[in-house]
């Protein structure tokens, strides 16, 4: 090795690591994004939407090493991201912000605002409604059909209780939407 | 609306966040790495310290061998500390009081004082 090349050596090995590193994080990061930005949005409906997703892949990243298999790392990625959703709905709820989950005034909103809501939306007003707890078990058996095994482990709650939530998060959904189509109904 | 009925409502209807446009993407995947300090500006700052420092040691390798903390000295010197002892340290710093006596303050008034009565 020639003595000048010493440095260029040293800074490209730092280099080419860092790159190996940057390259591994960016095909996590495009092959995961929709799915994390999803569960995320779904969970909190949050306007700090970039932000979370930027902290769920912070905390992917610092522990991916550990995940062997595709089937592992999907499992960590939901968690996390589910992890992050609600930490943001604590953080929420300690800082006073106006809830974004209140069922009143969901139901409550203008006739005009009712009948232009799109079944989208409305599917959004009905998980909003709920508590996060009901919510999210919702959400990742009903919409990522997930297995209630993995939501228990991903939740660390026991499948019972899984069960159990899942059952009163649909019923609660049902009631929100028979009370709405009710009130529409009232309105036409 | 049953349980079936209802999972169909809510898988076509669920809810979805805008979807970010490739420039959107790639900023937010930026800002991502630049947190992570995974950016290839950061690694720059990262090696050139320690390019630097590996230059300066390979020059000190190249000139002068492995750096040792004992400090060499000629065989003269080495040969002169092996057969020296404390005593003949001692004796040589009398050696040097009695070529350089310091004149007392005192004494060099008296000096001044004599010359002048000679005169």
């Amino acid at each position: 090795m020639k003595f000048t090349s010493v440095p260029l050596s040293v800074g490209n090995f730092f280099l080419k690591r860092t790159r190996n590193k940057v390259d591994e994080f960016s095909t996590l990061f495009h092959r995961y994004e929709a799915l994390v930005r999803k569960v995320i949005f779904q969970i909190t409906g949050d306007s700090h939407l970039n932000d979370l997703t930027q902290e769920a892949f912070i905390r992917i990243w610092k522990n991916h090493s550990s995940f062997k298999n595709e089937s592992e790392i999907s499992t960590w990625i939901y968690r996390i991201s589910v992890n992050v959703a609600l930490d943001s709905l604590r953080q929420r709820k300690r800082l006073s912000e106006v809830s974004d989950y209140d069922f009143a005034a969901v139901v409550d909103e203008k006739r005009s605002q009712e009948q232009q809501a799109t079944d989208q939306q409305l599917v959004q007003k009905g998980l909003n409604a709920l508590n996060e707890e009901h919510r999210v078990v919702l959400i990742l058996a009903l919409i990522h059909e997930l297995p209630l095994k993995e939501i228990a482990h991903m939740l660390e709650i026991s499948e019972g209780t899984v069960k159990s939530r899942l059952h009163y998060g649909k019923e609660h959904f049902r009631q929100f939407i028979a009370e709405l189509s009710e009130k529409r109904g009232l309105y036409e | 609306m049953n349980d079936d009925q209802m999972k169909k409502f809510l898988q076509k209807n669920q809810p979805l966040p805008a979807e970010l446009s490739e420039q959107q993407k790639s900023a937010l995947l930026e800002m991502t790495l630049s947190k992570l300090n995974l950016s290839k500006f950061s690694a720059f700052w990262v090696g050139l310290p320690i390019g630097i420092l590996t230059l300066i040691l390979t020059y000190n390798i190249m000139i002068g061998g492995f750096p040792s903390k004992q400090p060499e000295f000629s065989y003269e010197v080495q040969e002169y500390a092996a057969n020296s002892n404390n005593e003949q340290t001692e004796d040589m710093d009398d050696d040097i009081a009695f070529e350089f006596p310091t004149l007392e303050v005192g004494e060099e008034f008296l000096t001044l004082a004599d010359s002048n009565q000679m005169q």
